[in-house]
Parts: structure tokens; sequence; C-alpha cells
């Protein structure tokens, strides 16, 4: 894969099924987001709230600055950035819990069962994950939406804009994703 | 979210249903649920279940913010640290960047103390590796590292975490090149390579010895100096890096952010633990492309994935065909061999340590074969299959006839459920002993096989810590032992055999390690088909054993249950009877009755007995063994042991004329083997086929054609045709069809397997003779006389060879007698078979000869108007036939029938009837069709006729 391919390309390349392309697409926008959720949660952020919405834009600027992401293809970023983000954040959550388990070498014992027990914050986020990966075997859309409003926080007009559909459809597949998610997570 | 798996169609119907209920206000979704059209009537449920949440969800704030959550603490340490020349790392001061890679930066440093001039490289490992724990990780694997100090291994330093958390390893500098930029600039030739490699693979054999596997290995990782020394970095530093890293999720494997594996084992892509065996596979990668130029793999795309699938999957081109032209002949043949034996998927298939690969390579340099053998699978079953024969080429065609393979097949499913057993007692105490000594296996890795573990042990034992030879060769005799019982003779075979050497080395050749671990040399030679090598070092021990049977009387039962097998193999079945005497002897006076080894020699005697055909003892030993092995087993769940000896006593019982009672047993043996083994294995296979014979003699004529068939599916499908277990089967079959006088089938069956029994058994074994005998009487019930004469008369002179061949002879001369009569030489017929008459034989199958003999001239007489006499004949035999029988059988109808024609010719009609109308009703309810069936019912309807013609006289 040629350096100077630009993101952009690479995209478009991805969208057509080409895997290498989408490899290296999914390599820079995760090093770049996950870069920078750990330099945000870094900073004094003491609640640790991570702002995804900000992260998966200000990833937009730096790559459309950098002149390897194409102005107008805002839309494609931001839908694919937050299939990234959905992994950043998955990875997170699942190297905090194995890190608690003390990584390796540690005889568990009831007590320390529950003190690394994830906690319910971190228990939704892998159940959210592990019910889209099963939601994808029927309806690939729901599944984008969740990722742009849950994992990447973007607002129902911004989501409407980058899947092309009216406010009115994501809201109702919002409500319907939901719905789905509610079950899966009982 | 669907609970259970959906199919599409109904996911998008509730999909839209879906859309339309969120239409709707939520007070009304009761109504609308209730009036769903029945057609949707299946997903109305789901339905209720999901719409239940409507209003939660609509009014709470459910997912719709991401919760918040922790980092972890490598993460919140800066990455954007950037070092430059001259900061001080820890007691380091850098100098130079030598370069950057997926795990971090390397410098040229010095030390800041000035204790020590030289440079070292320094590694910086980045953010992604800090994680809590690197520490003491660091400080544990620090000590065992600085112990690796081999010239072709780049010494490490130090390691440590600076104040401020900044990891860093110290490791020798090495000025070099990599070793495939070195072969290739140099232009080496194959031999130089092979040098080259030697040093790499001695370097990682003796870290294996530490018990540190590398687990990076790849050329890059391999410097040559310009004098031609190698230096292996990193060794491992993977692992250490390795354990810190949060495991990838399937998410960032898929995405494939991990580095392109292109030296990476298969157990390593699926995530298995890594051992030293994992190495030997990176070490294949590396001399195939050394040797070859190439990657071991052409992928059609080139991609991670289809690397990984090439690395799970495909099997590599040999070296030679993929190298340039002028290089073919130099790899052709053992290194490829070697090339491919430590790319093997398995890592039970490849190398058991590297060094049994250096010592190839180094075999190779010195011109003299590899022990790697190209294809072992056929290796073993052309092994396998000489073993079977040579198991059987028994001398006696009785028994031949209904011990073929069975011995042997029996003990090998023994050796392989105690080897079973074995491992499993001996897989819980290394795994125990490992796990606590070896600093690579806490939890996490106590999925390493077995095997590996013994490897790991093997490569620490030759490194050698322990000062007294009697532990070490213990240890590493019960190494070579676990090998084996794993069933991993490849590797166990050079372990016993150091062990061997150096048990008589520093132990003494008498000693009693000496003695075991040489026991067990003979028993793996022996499982490979090496009957000499077993002999000889069996008869090496034997009188040192025997001099002093109160030490390891186990051993000295063991030696000579080794013994006897072998001797059975080797036909020497005189000899054979002497060790299993002795055998069950020391095994039953020193160990007890009920003992597992009393047992199995108990069961080994009455083979031998058998072979040399001392019946009654042969049973004798098979009841002890049977009684022994239900005392000490239980009779459920069917043990392995209980099995073999049911068996064995059922044949034995048999043999001596028991049918019943012997039969009964060997149906239950197969049961239990069906259980144990599977209705479809050989052992099944084998256990039924040896029932037939006995079947046949007990007249169970409709059970033998049904037992026949399924054993003759079983067997064909395992056995190759040219074998004598599916001969053995073949010929069981026939011999089925013959009795139940399916002339043609049989004909046909014996034409086949005959040429076959020539071949594998021998033109002039008892077997193969018995075959051509009934092949004979086949073709003379054919009606193709002068064909059953020649082919009678050929097998004459070789039954008379010997007395051994008794019954042999006795089927012959009756054979022959018939065919005499079937010619109209009544004379002729007569002589021959008087004598069976006044045979006074225990053997079972000579009494049958009688009975059939009896029948005969029974013919003969009534022909010749003697029918008094024949009458008395055929009484007689229909008196052995109900002795001996315990079904109806054509060659007992014959003798009704011929009764009833005498009894008719005496003018006895009342009395002929029943006889003829009993032989009518046996054929046409056992094979309607049959020529015989229509002549019964002739006889019949002449009988009747006459009566009737009688009655209507006035």
């Amino acid at each position: 894969m040629p350096e100077s391919d630009s993101l952009t390309d690479l995209i478009h390349r991805a969208q057509a099924g080409d895997e290498a392309a989408l490899r290296v697409v999914f390599d820079a926008t995760y090093e770049e987001l996950r870069g920078l959720a750990r330099s945000r949660l870094r900073k004094g952020n003491r609640d640790n709230l991570l702002d995804t919405t900000s992260l998966v834009h200000e990833a937009y600027l730096r790559f459309a600055d950098s002149g390897r992401l194409r102005i107008g293809d805002r839309e494609h970023f931001l839908r694919y950035a937050s299939h990234v983000m959905r992994s950043v954040i998955v990875d997170f959550v699942r190297e905090r819990i194995a890190e608690r388990r003390g990584g390796d070498a540690v005889h568990i014992t009831l007590n320390s069962e529950i003190m690394e027990a994830p906690s319910a914050g971190e228990t939704e986020i892998l159940k959210v994950h592990e019910a889209l990966e099963e939601l994808g075997q029927h309806d690939e859309r729901l599944v984008q939406m969740v990722e742009m409003r849950y994992f990447a926080g973007m607002t129902e007009p911004e989501i409407a804009t980058a899947l092309g559909v009216n406010e009115r459809t994501v809201r109702r597949d919002w409500q319907k994703a939901r719905l789905l998610l509610a079950e899966a997570l009982k | 979210m669907p609970k259970d798996p959906i199919d599409v169609k109904s996911w998008n119907t509730l999909n839209r249903l879906l859309d339309q209920a969120l239409e709707l206000p939520s007070a009304e979704l009761g109504a609308w649920l209730a009036n769903l059209p029945a057609e949707f009537a299946p997903l109305k449920p789901r339905l209720q279940s999901l719409l239940a949440n409507a209003a939660e969800v609509e009014t709470g704030d459910f997912l719709q913010t991401l919760p918040k959550f922790e980092l972890a603490p490598g993460d919140l340490e800066s990455n954007a640290r950037v070092e430059k020349s001259g900061d001080e790392i820890g007691p380091y001061r850098l100098v130079r960047e030598l370069g950057s890679g997926g795990m971090g930066v390397v410098w040229l440093a010095e030390r800041t103390d000035g204790l020590i001039i030289r440079p070292v490289a320094l590694k910086l490992p980045h953010g992604a590796w800090r994680r809590a724990g690197l520490a003491e990780r660091m400080s544990r694997e620090r000590e065992i590292l600085a112990t690796l100090t081999h010239p072709n291994i780049a010494h490490l330093y130090d390691a440590g975490i600076t104040p401020q958390g900044q990891p860093y390893l110290a490791i020798e500098y090495v000025e070099g090149t990599c070793i495939d930029a070195y072969s290739r600039d140099r232009e080496l030739d194959v031999k130089a390579r092979l040098r080259l490699f030697a040093q790499v693979a001695d370097a990682v054999a003796y870290a294996h010895g530490k018990l540190v596997v590398h687990r990076d290995l790849k050329p890059a990782n391999i410097l040559v100096n310009p004098d031609g020394q190698v230096r292996l970095l990193d060794f491992g530093i993977a692992k250490l890096l390795d354990d810190g890293q949060a495991k990838e999720t399937k998410f960032t494997e898929a995405s494939g952010r991990a580095l392109t594996p292109d030296y990476a084992s298969p157990e390593q892509i699926v995530g298995e633990p890594l051992t030293t065996a994992s190495d030997v596979y990176s070490l294949g990668v590396i001399l195939y492309e050394l040797l070859s130029g190439q990657r071991p793999y052409k992928l059609q795309r080139d991609s991670r994935g289809a690397l990984e699938d090439a690395i799970l999957q495909a099997d590599p081109a040999p070296p030679s065909q993929v190298a340039d032209r002028k290089l073919r002949a130099a790899l052709h043949g053992d290194l490829d061999t070697v090339v491919l034996k430590a790319l093997k998927k398995k890592p039970a298939d490849r190398y058991p340590t590297v060094h049994a690969l250096l010592d190839d390579i180094e075999r190779h340099l010195l011109s003299r074969p590899v022990l790697a053998q190209p294809d072992s699978r056929w290796y073993r079953a052309r092994k396998f299959l000489r073993r079977n024969v040579l198991a059987v080429s028994a001398y006696s065609a009785v028994l031949l006839a209904v011990t073929i393979g069975a011995g042997v097949a029996m003990w090998q499913a023994r050796e392989a459920l105690a080897q079973q057993r074995r491992a499993e007692e001996v897989k819980a105490f290394i795994t125990r002993i490992f796990s606590e000594a070896s600093p690579y296996t806490g939890p996490g890795t106590t999925s390493l096989t077995a095997v590996d573990l013994l490897k790991q042990a093997e490569a620490r034992l030759g490194t050698s810590f322990i000062a007294q030879p009697e532990v070490r060769v213990e240890l590493s005799t019960l190494i070579g032992e676990s090998l084996m019982a794993l069933g991993d003779a490849d590797a166990a075979e050079p372990v016993l055999k150091r062990t061997t050497d150096e048990a008589v080395r520093t132990l003494g050749a008498h000693h009693e390690m000496t003695m075991r671990v040489t026991l067990l040399q003979a028993q793996m030679h022996r499982m490979r088909g090496r009957a000499k090598e077993a002999r000889a070092l069996l008869d090496d021990i034997l009188p040192v054993l025997r001099a002093d049977p109160a030490t390891a009387p186990l051993d000295l039962s063991a030696a000579l249950s080794h013994r006897t097998l072998i001797a059975f193999e080797e036909g020497a079945y005189v000899e054979a009877e002497r060790f299993a005497e002795e055998g069950a002897r020391v095994a039953s006076s020193r160990l007890g009755r009920n003992h597992e080894q009393t047992v199995a020699s108990s069961i080994l005697l009455a083979l031998a007995y058998r072979y040399t055909r001392k019946f009654e003892q042969s049973r004798d030993a098979a009841q002890d063994a049977y009684q022994a092995a239900l005392a000490q087993f239980g009779a459920t769940p069917p043990h392995p042991r209980v099995v073999e000896a049911k068996s064995t006593y059922g044949r034995a019982l048999a043999d001596n004329g028991e049918f019943a009672a012997g039969i009964a047993l060997m149906d239950s043996a197969v049961a239990d083997s069906r259980v144990l083994t599977g209705p479809e294995s050989s052992q099944s296979g084998i256990f039924l086929q040896n029932m037939v014979a006995y079947q046949i003699d007990f007249g169970q004529l409709a059970r033998a054609e049904r037992d026949s068939a399924e054993a003759l599916r079983v067997i064909s499908a395992l056995a190759q045709h040219e074998s004598l277990t599916y001969a053995a089967t073949l010929s069981a079959r026939a011999q089925t069809h013959l009795a139940r006088r399916d002339l043609a089938t049989a004909l046909e069956e014996f034409n086949q397997v005959i040429p076959i029994l020539e071949r594998v058994l021998g033109p002039e074994r008892e077997f193969t003779l018995w075959a051509r005998v009934c092949r004979a009487l086949t073709l003379a019930r054919l009606g193709k006389l002068a064909e059953a004469r020649a082919e009678v008369d050929a097998v004459a002179p070789l039954a008379a060879k010997s007395p051994e061949l008794e019954a042999l002879a006795a089927r012959v001369t009756q054979v022959r007698g018939s065919i005499a009569r079937l010619r109209g030489e009544l004379a002729e017929s007569l002589r021959l078979q008087q004598p069976l008459i006044d045979k006074r034989s225990a053997l079972a199958k000579v009494q049958r000869e009688r009975m059939r003999a009896s029948v005969d001239i029974g013919l003969v007489l009534l022909e010749q108007g003697n029918s008094t006499q024949a009458a008395t004949m055929f009484e007689l035999a229909l008196a052995e036939f109900h002795r001996l029988e315990a079904e109806i059988t054509p060659a007992h109808a014959d003798a009704l029938i011929g009764l009833g024609r005498t009894r008719l010719a005496q003018g006895r009609r009342a009395d002929a009837l029943p006889l003829l109308a009993q032989a009518d009703a046996f054929w046409r309810h056992f094979d309607a069709d049959n020529s015989d069936a229509a002549l019964a019912a002739a006889h019949l309807r002449s009988a009747q006729r006459d009566h009737g013609t009688m009655r209507a006289k006035p």
C-alpha cells in the first residue's frame, strides 16, 4: 500500500470491498482516535467521561488538515469513524478489565473476583457491543445508527446527513434499536 | 435484538411491524398487538417482549450517553515522550538512535556510571507496553534471561523501569547483518547456509534447555557479524512484552493491527500458548527461506488473513520446488524432508526438539541420512501391516483361521489403553511438577500439552543441574516413558537411547534403572516393528533380571511378555510358550494373582498354548486371566483387560468344543469392543471375524452369514485387500457360503482369496491349503470334478508333510472321498474315508471330518445297496450333528435325506417320511431357491407319491 494514498481514496476503496484498504483506514483512524482519547482523558478529565463526539470531529479535522482526507468526505468519514470509535472504546474497556485482573499470574479468589468485576458502565458497553455483532447479521444500518449515536455521540441531524436519510427515520430507527438492545441487555 | 436465531424473512417482517408499532402512541400498543393479523402470530410473543420496553426507552435516558469508564493506567502515561541523544534512562546515556519498530525505539547507549565501558543497545518499549505489572515481570524475567550465556545469543545485561515509568532493556550491542541479507550478499552455497543455520539452532536449543522460548524468531533478529558469527537478539523479550499487553480483542485482530506473522507458527496464529515447538516451526520458516530464497506459502492475495489461512491450512511446497533451478538438486530429498518436518502444522509432528532438528542438519552436512521420515504415516502403516503379517504367519491352519490378527490386535489395543491411562497419570504428574518449576508456566499456559512439557523437561535435563546420576536417569526414563505413553514414539526414541547410554555409563549395565530403560527401549522398538532390535535388547537384560527376580518382578515379567510377543511374530511358538510360562509364573508368584500384569501374562500364555495346540492348557490359562481380570476390574463397565480376557477365554472354550459357552463369551466381547472402540474399529471387526469359524462349526449358519458379512464390511474399510486381515475375513465369508451351499458365491470368493493368501501368507501355509481344499469341495459340489480332483491332489502331499497338520490331512481325505464318490469311484471313496471313521482324535476339527465322512460313506453304501450299514452310518452322523451343532445345517439335512432314502430302500416309508419332511422344511426355511432345496423337495415328493401309490392299492 503506497503511503501517498489519501484516506479518501482508501475509504472509497474500502467501501468497494478492498480489504487491504479497509485495514489501512481502520489502522489510521484507530490510532488517531485512540491517541486523542487518551490525551483527553489524561488532561485532568476527572470524571472520565469521554466526549467521543468531539473526538471523532477532531480526528476528521486533523485528517483533513493534513490533506489526507477531502473535505467533501466528511459524512463518509464520520460514519466510518463511529465504527472505529466503537472498537477503540471496546478495547479500552477490555484492557481495563484485563488490567484489573492482573494481566498474568494472579490466583483468583472470591474477593478479587468481586474487586475485579467490571463496572456497570463497562458491562453495558460490552453488552451493547456484543448485541451489535449479532444485530449486524440482520441490519447493518441499525448497527451504524447505534455506533454513531451511542459510541460517537453524534446528533440526530448529523446522523441523518451522514446516512442520507431524514431525521424522522433516524429517530424511529434509534428507538427501534434501543428496544432491541434493551432486550439484549436484560 | 433477536434472542434466538431468527431467519431473514422473519426478521424483515418483525422489522416492518416494529416500524408500524413505533408510529403509534404507547397507549394504543396493547390494542394494536391484540388485533395483529393471524399470519403474524408466530412473531407476537417477540413483539410483546420488545414493546414492553417501549415506555421505558421512550422516557428514560436509556443508552442516551456512553457511560463513564476508566482508562488502563498504561494509557494514562504520556506516550509523547521523545528521547534525544544525551538523555539519561536509568543508568544509561543515549548515544544515537539505532532504529525503531513496532514495540519501541532502540538506542545505542552507554552506562553513565562508567562501570562498564561497552556500549549497549537500549530498547525503550513505548506506551502500549507500559502496563501495570511490567516492573515485576521484568525483574522476574531479567534473572532468567541474564542466565543465557551462549556465544550466539546477544546477552541481556539489564532490564528495569526508571522512576518515571520508562521501561528499558539493555542488550549486548551487536554489529552485523541480518542472516538473510548476509547469505544473499555473500552468495553462500547451501552448505555454508546450513552451517550458519546450525549456529542459530544451537543457540535456540541452548535457550530451550534453560526453558526460555524465543517466540519471535525471524531473520531480523538474527545478525551475522563480519567473522560469520551468528548472534540472536531479543531472546524471551517477546514474551516479556507480550504478557503485559492486554489480549488483542477480536475486533482489533480482525483489523490487522498486529505485525505480519510471517514466521509465526499455527499455534501462534490461533493464540495458543507458545512452546519450544513454536520456535522449531519458526526455525523451519527461516531455514526454508535461507535455502530456497522463498517464503513457504504462496499467497493468492497479499493480506494478513490470507497468510494466516495458509499457515493454518496450506501445505508448503518442498523448498526444492520453489528454489532456483541450480539449487534444486541440492535441496531435493533430505533437506526437503527436514524443512517440511519442522513446518508440520501439529507441534507433535515436528522435530520434538531443536536438538533433533540440529542433529539432522549436522547429519546432512556429514552426508549421512537424516532421521526425519518423508512420510511417517505411510511408514507407520507399512510397519503395522508388516507386523500383522508376521504376527499371523502361524504354522497351524486351524488356529490361524480363528486367531488371525487377533492376538496382536488385542495386544495393540491393550497397550494403547494402558498407555492412555498411564498417560493421564503422567500428565497430571508432569503438569504439576512443571507448573511449579518452570517460570513460563503460570495460569494461562496450563493448556500446554503434556508432550510440550515433556519436551521442555527433556531439554532442561539435557543441560543438567542434577548432580545425582540416578535421579537424572530416573527422570529422563520417566520422560521417555511418558512420551511413549502419549504416543510420540519419534520423541521418545532419542530420549530412551540417550538415557540408556547414560544409564550404562553412570550407573552400570546391571543397575536396576538401566534394566528399566532398556526394557522401555525394547518395547519402543517392538512397537515400531523392529523385532530384531527389541529381541537383542531383551536377551541382554533377561539374564540380569532373572538373576534377582525379587528386585524388579514387574520388569522381568514385562520383559518376558515382550519376548513372548516377539517369538509369536517370528513364528517361534515353542520358544513363545517357554517365555509365556515363565512370565506368567513370575507375575503370579511375585505380583499376585489379580495383578494387571498377571492378567496380561495369562492371556499371552493362553495364546501361546493355542499356537502349540495345547488347547486344555490354553483354556485353563485363559480362565485364570478372565477370573483375575474380573476380580481386579469388575464386569461393568467393560474394562479393556476384561474384554481381552473374555474373548481369549471364549475362544479357548470353543477350541475345546464348548461352542455355546465360548461363542457367548466372544459375542459379549464383541459387544464390549463396540462400546469401547466403536463398531467400525478394526478390533470390533476382528473379534467378529474370529467368531465366524466357530459359528460354522457350531452350525450357526445364519449368524455366521450375518457376522461374516458385517466383519467383511468393517474390515474392508480398514484393511488393504492385500493383507492377511482382509484375506482371513474374506476366507471366513467364503467358508460360510460353502457351508450354506451358496456354491457359486463361495467359488468366486475362494478364487479371490486364495491368490491373496498365497502372496501375503505363503502358498504352503496351512491356512492357504485349507482354503484350497474348501475350493476343491466347492468345485466338486458344482460338478466340476476334474478341477476339484486336481486341486485336492495338489494339496494332499503338502498336508501330509507334518503330523501337526492332522486336521488339514483329515479334511483332504474327506474331500477326496467325496470327489471319488461323485465320480462313481465308490470303492475308492470307501477306502479313503474308512480310516476317518476309525480315527480317534480330541480335535473338534477332526471329529467334524469323521461326521462328514459318515454321511459320505452312508451315501456310498446306499448306492451299493447296503442299506443296513448305510443306516448305521447315517444314524451315527445324525447323532454327531445333534451333539456338535446347535442348528440344522445343509450337511445335517444331507444326513436326514440319506437316512430317509435308506429307510425307503428298506421299505420303511413311515420312518422315511418325517426325515425327508424335516429336510424339506429346513431347506424351505433356510434357502428355498437353492438347488439342494429343490432336491430335498423332490425326495419328499417322491416318497409321498410312493406312499400314496401304495395306499391307493387295494
